[in-house]
């Protein structure tokens, strides 16, 4: 990216607050969570282990000692919201990323290609839309996972990979018919350049921006969704928290014990909304209409 | 009163990161009655922003300086919200692009007939009316009912759609705007003026987008609007010979300046700034090998990045010290035709 | 019309057709095959500037297009410095193109924003498989220096240049495999005049240079005037006039053609193209009119007109497409359909 370009690309990112605001909760997020693994940065962050038990101090209200308040057993419910980011922020990176991959992949095969491999790819997804996302990745879970308690994690990434493909082949796949119309396309085809390099130098390059938004905007939506399954139990076995089976364990005590549920809650809503401020900010940043014209 | 729009000192700035950028750097024109001024500059002259705050359409970010008087009233302080009082049957604009400013989910006989209803209550306001021009008293809009109001391709709207010379132009009527050819669509834009007898038309490339034997119809039709009907028309365009087609008078527009204005005859057979000279040099004439015609080095200039001086004076062969320095004023130098170079 | 292709011909097309299936109706239910390049033979020699001139809609793009194959025809046979195009191998093909060669019409969506001039320009170099990296970059820096474009911009995104550098940035492209045949399509059409006339000198004189032979494509009738050695008027996805552009511009015969240059205002302004009188529209190509697709327009046209097509045929030292000037066929009367 040139140096004028990037500039108007700064510009648009800070001239918008909701983006800056997104952008910051990540970034907050992020370092929180890189402090938090690393043992010797750890008492930075947080000043009790997520799995010490301290039943003196069990079922204290949010204090200055413990900011998020301790639970049944007195473990402190900051430390293990610290504790749960790594997953809960990993998940939405791995299910969209893979969606993402095989989406790039069929997709643009698909589009630029047709033809029956086209029809084939087209028909698959559709097949997968067809049901409702939640109660289909959480049928596909539950199956997956009913029988090995430790790769629980793994089936239910593998539940949200499976409904979240077929959006972005879709994606790519309209993307392509556009991208592949565009007269440099036609003047890469005249230069005797194969399909392959045509799609690897012009096309590809062309729909990862389109595809970075929508992933960004999707990384919450994965997020809250991983949450309904840890929610239900399909989650990581505990002792190992977790953000969406927090909230789910502090609900029987509510609504006296507020906070035993709250505040997982409200971390997972602050980076549901960190990931969709910064994924409209970058939507604004592709879009050419707001690029300098002419 | 004679003259249908005076512009003076107009200037338009558009809005920057940091700053006012001027497109229209104080451009004083007139158009009488009847009479068709073209505009000829290339991309950035600022022949469109004027264009445009002429009919005031200009966008959020740009705002006009100076005074355009239409029928004697100025209209740059007018608050917006008044604007369409002028526009219609007072003045209107035809663009490039004629799908963009018709509405694609009416039916090109709704849209004519709104043009009807429009100048019918345009021409209540006196100011409006033109002399030379009978106005039909039809029944009064607001007191007919549903189907008078919005008549179905109603005589006087296939009317003009055969004045323009659209073939069956019952069935057209009944067509939406999308079923219709680009020539076509402009045509109906000018049925639409024809419909509206508007006092000035301003009319923004309204051939660029055509063939040429479409563009010699369109150009005939707007000629005949402005014989007819004595519609004052601006004609912009980058095509100076197309200009010459219709205008009696034309104005160089470079960076946001008129640079020469004289009769359409003078301007293309004895022009007088190296710019315009330029121009008409660079129009392929001949056969190949025959004549070698000539380029203006470089590009126009950036409005952001304006040269001091003469603003055409780092592409003009006959540029001296001065022009570098000072800025340029038109001169009469004929009758009638004006230059603003430091040669004369 | 066959005729024996001749070696001086560097590119020549055989009743070429390009065939599209477009949907109508309601919901797409009709089905209806479009023609805009409807058997249409042509050459280019050596060394030549060839125009085609039509309106919007004539098919002279997709003929373009066809030459090069970027369009599959339905019918007919290209033949390129002897070959068979049609019955090459997809890599035959592909090693071939860098001596076929396109400029397009919009500098701006023709080369891709995301590119280094240098990648953008080195593409048919690629493309023909050549791998030697310093001899493609000395090619590269070559062309741009002979577009007038300074070698130092190749490390520079496209966006950063006006229109006018941006089409000598396709130009480059074009010329950067050394090729035979280029086809320019409407090359100069979004430009403005003073540019045009940069890039018009520009082509001529790199034509002239290399003795490469060009397929000019243009609705302009004074670019097709200053540029041309031959020109071919299309008139919906026919040819309807042929010959040396001093005969076909200068004494047009087809009445088509005639009408299309009394339509080109000029330097004299007292002669208004708004008194030409030239009714209706260019057919579309689900709804052609029988016999000569100009009959309906065509202020001479008699019976014949209407119901047989005329073929091109010579008279007047080119080849016309018309009945005017073909008295024998024009005496026997046609079958009727």
């Amino acid at each position: 990216m040139s140096r004028s370009e990037s500039s108007v690309t700064l510009s648009i990112v800070f001239g918008n607050w909701a983006t800056v605001a997104g952008v910051a909760i990540l970034v907050a997020f992020l370092v929180l969570t890189a402090l938090a693994t690393w043992p010797p940065a750890y008492h930075l962050v947080a000043r009790y282990s997520p799995d010490t038990l301290n039943f003196g101090s069990a079922n204290a209200s949010p204090s200055l000692a413990h900011l998020f308040g301790t639970d049944r057993e007195g473990r402190d419910i900051f430390a293990r919201v610290v504790a749960a980011l790594p997953i809960d922020i990993a998940i939405p990176f791995e299910v969209v990323g893979a969606s993402v991959g095989i989406g790039l992949l069929l997709g643009t095969f698909a589009g630029y290609y047709g033809g029956w491999i086209e029809e084939l790819v087209l028909r698959v997804a559709d097949l997968f839309f067809a049901f409702p996302s939640i109660v289909l990745a959480l049928t596909i879970a539950a199956i997956l996972g009913a029988s090995a308690e430790g790769l629980r994690v793994f089936y239910s990434e593998m539940a949200l990979i499976i409904v979240g493909w077929p959006f972005y082949t879709r994606l790519a796949r309209a993307q392509v018919l556009m991208i592949k119309q565009m007269p440099f396309v036609r003047a890469a085809e005249a230069s005797g350049l194969g399909k392959l390099r045509i799609i690897r130098t012009h096309v590809i390059p062309h729909l990862a921006s389109v595809m970075v938004v929508y992933a960004t905007l999707d990384m919450g939506t994965v997020l809250l969704l991983y949450s309904v399954f840890a929610f239900f139990g399909l989650g990581a076995s505990p002792p190992t928290p977790e953000l969406g089976r927090m909230v789910y364990d502090g609900l029987s005590a509510l609504p006296g014990n507020w906070w035993w549920s709250f505040f997982p809650g409200l971390t997972l809503m602050m980076l549901a909304l960190g990931f969709a401020l910064a994924g409209e900010g970058l939507r604004d940043v592709f879009d050419p209409r707001l690029r300098g014209q002419r | 009163m004679t003259e249908t729009l005076a512009v003076s000192d107009l200037w338009v700035d558009y809005r920057t990161k940091s700053a006012w950028a001027s497109a229209v750097r104080g451009v004083n024109l007139s158009v009488g009655a009847g009479e068709v001024i073209g505009v000829v500059g290339e991309s950035g002259s600022g022949k469109s922003s004027l264009a445009l705050a002429i009919i005031k359409l200009l966008p959020a970010n740009a705002r006009a300086r100076g005074k355009v008087d239409v029928l004697g009233k100025d209209i740059v302080g007018l608050p917006s919200k008044d604007a369409h009082l002028y526009r219609g049957a007072g003045m209107t604009m035809i663009f490039q692009e004629p799908m963009t400013s018709l509405n694609p989910v009416m039916r090109v006989s709704d849209q004519l007939s709104e043009a009807v209803v429009s100048r019918r209550e345009h021409h209540k306001l006196e100011m409006f009316r033109s002399d030379s021009v009978s106005v039909p008293r039809g029944p009064d809009p607001r007191f007919s009912m549903g189907p008078e109001r919005r008549a179905p391709p109603s005589k006087e709207a296939v009317e003009a759609l055969r004045q323009v010379r659209i073939s069956d132009p019952e069935r057209t009527a009944a067509k939406y705007p999308h079923e219709l050819s680009g020539g076509e669509r402009q045509r109906v834009m000018i049925a639409m003026s024809f419909l509206l007898r508007p006092r000035l038309l301003v009319a923004d490339e309204p051939t660029t987008a055509l063939d040429v034997t479409t563009q010699a119809q369109v150009l005939s039709l707007l000629l005949k609007l402005s014989r007819d009907e004595g519609t004052s028309i601006i004609f912009v365009s980058h095509d100076i010979l197309v200009v010459g087609q219709v205008a009696q008078r034309v104005a160089v527009m470079y960076a946001g300046e008129v640079v020469e204005l004289g009769p359409t005859e003078a301007v293309l057979h004895n022009p007088l700034h190296p710019y315009t000279r330029g121009l008409i040099g660079s129009i392929p004439g001949g056969f190949k090998g025959e004549k070698r015609i000539e380029q203006i080095p470089g590009s126009p200039p950036d409005i952001m990045k304006l040269p001091s001086g003469c603003k055409f004076n780092p592409r003009c062969k006959f540029a001296m010290d001065r022009c570098r320095v000072e800025e340029t004023a038109l001169k009469e130098m004929e009758k009638d035709h004006f230059v603003a170079c430091h040669l004369y | 019309m066959s005729r024996a292709i001749s070696t001086d011909d560097v590119m020549s097309a055989e009743a070429l057709s390009v065939t599209y299936k477009v949907r109508t109706g309601f919901l797409g239910s009709v089905h209806r095959e479009v023609k805009p390049v409807d058997g249409v033979s042509l050459s280019v020699k050596k060394g030549e500037v060839m125009t085609v001139i039509g309106e919007s809609g004539s098919g002279k793009s997709t003929l373009g297009f066809a030459l090069l194959r970027l369009v599959k025809p339905s019918a007919g046979r290209v033949v390129f410095s002897g070959q068979d195009i049609g019955e090459l191998k997809g890599s035959e093909l592909r090693r071939l193109r860098r001596k076929m060669q396109i400029v397009f019409q919009d500098p701006y969506s023709s080369l891709d924003p995301r590119l280094h001039v240098k990648d953008i320009v080195s593409e048919p170099l690629y493309g023909s498989g050549m791998k030697d990296r310093a001899d493609i970059e000395e090619r590269t820096a070559r062309a741009m220096a002979l577009v007038g474009l300074d070698p130092s911009a190749k490390s520079r995104y496209v966006h950063e240049f006006s229109g006018g550098q941006r089409q000598r940035i396709g130009i480059a492209r074009a010329i950067v495999g050394d090729p035979q045949f280029v086809v320019l399509d409407e090359p100069t059409s979004n430009l403005d005049v003073s540019i045009q006339a940069q890039i018009l000198n520009l082509l001529l004189d790199l034509q002239s240079k290399s003795g490469a032979s060009y397929l000019f494509i243009t609705h302009n009738m004074a670019v097709a005037q200053y540029v041309s050695d031959r020109v071919a008027v299309m008139y919906a996805g026919e040819m309807v006039e042929r010959g040396a552009s001093k005969d076909v511009i200068g004494d047009p015969m087809h009445p088509y053609t005639k009408d299309l240059l009394s339509c080109v205002p000029t330097m004299d302004i007292s002669k208004k193209v708004a008194d030409v009188k030239i009714s209706g529209d260019p057919p579309s190509f689900t709804d052609l009119p029988k016999g000569c697709r100009y009959s309906n327009r065509c202020k001479y046209a008699f019976g014949l007109c209407r119901e047989k097509a005329p073929a091109l045929a010579s008279a007047g030292g080119r080849e016309v497409a018309c009945f005017l000037y073909h008295k024998e066929e024009k005496s026997t009367p046609a079958p009727v359909r």
